[in-house]
């Protein structure tokens, strides 16, 4: 699983690393697999092992993993379902660049579309 | 070299070759079967010989040569494909060839030797002989079939993964052996451990000796999974219990790509197994496995679904 963290975006570093799980999500996780311990993708990628711990409890918060005292966090089957929504997000990100579209354009679509 | 012909030539090493020598062995030993009179010395030990029948030296020639040839050779067989021959293809290709003209020869020799009432002693000369032909006939057989392979085949050349500055990258997962291959090795443990209690409680301390393949087989198991990092300090891939560990700092990478393992054909087996060259494999199962160049001379190959993710990763790192 690839984790990206940019400590000089206005992004929370938790936020990133919970985007990461979500794009991981995308890719194809399947229900039941672990993520890593938070404590090695702390050390990975030094950050501190609560902002991981964060980030682990904003997905259940989320409904897609779940932490077990033991097993840490794991992929639930609601989450393995999510991997359509990411598919058409990449697509749409990728139709919009080609388009030349900016990113704050394409959010504000997406927005309207919730809206109606 | 296509499929077929690379399997045709295998076969002729590991069972044609074999079990031709084999079926001269024997004809030439129900031959001189009539000239032996008595029974004959079949066993040699530390508290002297044992004498039996003489048609038991054509038997087990016949008992454990041609098993032998067969399952090696569908083994083999079974990890052929186009292209050259791994070292361990042919490796279990001369294999019994080896022990065919070993035992053939070895078991001829004695028979010829025990016509008439005569009794062999010590047959130590002869075993010996025939050891070092065996040796050199398979010399013969290694040097028929094409050259080894010095790289894994089907290398897939991956795209490094650009790594903004300031941006902190990382892979991390774990990859493990099918059920099918941790199950048995589990539960044989299990099953020598529980042998080990109840023949050292019931019968005698001796059990404890059991023990020893119990915990051999034990630890072997925690190297079914491996947990496998990859960020700024390089590649690290740890046993379930932490050890062993094999280490790669990012400034030692050469090379990173994807490739294809046959775990029979590339490394001769399953687990953590060591080629040629430093080449260091981490074979859990068939399929995609992640492949780190040293420069430090040297590979380490790890078996894993995501490799073309982990590849993209450690080629962008190092490349930074």
């Amino acid at each position: 699983m690839i984790f990206t963290v940019d400590p000089s975006s206005p992004v929370p570093l938790f936020e990133q690393l919970a985007a990461s799980v979500r794009s991981e999500l995308g890719r194809g996780l399947a229900a039941g697999e672990r993520l890593p311990a938070a404590r090695d993708l702390a050390s990975s990628l030094e950050v501190n092992i609560h902002t991981v711990l964060r980030a682990y409890q904003l997905l259940r918060d989320e409904g897609l993993v779940d932490l077990r005292r033991g097993r840490g966090a794991v992929v639930t089957a609601q989450a393995a379902g999510y991997s359509p929504v990411t598919a058409i997000v990449t697509q749409l990100v990728t139709e919009a660049t080609r388009l030349g579209l900016d990113q704050d354009s394409v959010i504000s679509l997406v927005r309207k579309e919730f809206a109606s | 070299m296509t499929r077929s012909s690379l399997t045709i030539r295998l076969v002729a090493v590991s069972a044609v070759a074999p079990l031709v020598v084999a079926g001269i062995g024997i004809a030439l030993m129900l031959d001189w079967l009539p000239q032996v009179t008595g029974p004959i010395v079949v066993h040699w030990g530390v508290s002297g010989h044992s004498v039996g029948p003489a048609d038991a030296y054509p038997i087990l020639i016949a008992a454990i040569v041609v098993p032998l040839v067969v399952v090696l050779t569908a083994i083999l067989v079974g990890s052929v494909r186009a292209g050259s021959p791994s070292v361990q293809q042919k490796f279990i290709a001369v294999i019994p060839l080896w022990l065919s003209v070993f035992l053939t020869g070895s078991s001829a020799a004695l028979l010829f030797l025990q016509r008439g009432s005569h009794l062999v002693d010590n047959p130590a000369p002869e075993l010996l002989v025939a050891f070092g032909a065996g040796i050199v006939i398979a010399f013969g057989g290694w040097f028929l079939l094409p050259p080894a392979a010095t790289q894994s085949p089907n290398r897939m050349p991956v795209k490094a993964r650009t790594v903004a500055a300031g941006e902190r990258v990382a892979w991390l997962g774990r990859t493990s052996a099918s059920l099918a291959t941790v199950i048995p090795v589990v539960a044989l443990a299990a099953l020598l451990l529980a042998a080990a209690i109840v023949v050292t409680f019931f019968v005698s301390t001796t059990g404890l000796l059991l023990l020893v393949p119990a915990i051999i087989l034990g630890l072997s198991s925690t190297i079914l999974e491996w947990h496998v990092s990859i960020d700024e300090r390089g590649l690290v891939a740890r046993g379930l219990l932490g050890l062993p560990r094999y280490r790669v700092p990012l400034d030692d990478v050469a090379n990173t790509a994807v490739v294809d393992i046959n775990p029979l054909a590339d490394f001769g087996g399953w687990g953590l197994r060591f080629g040629l060259g430093k080449r260091v494999g981490i074979v859990l199962r068939t399929g995609r496995a992640l492949e780190v160049l040293r420069k430090s001379a040297g590979s380490l190959v790890i078996t894993m679904p995501d490799a073309t993710a982990a590849a993209e990763v450690l080629a962008g790192l190092a490349a930074r």
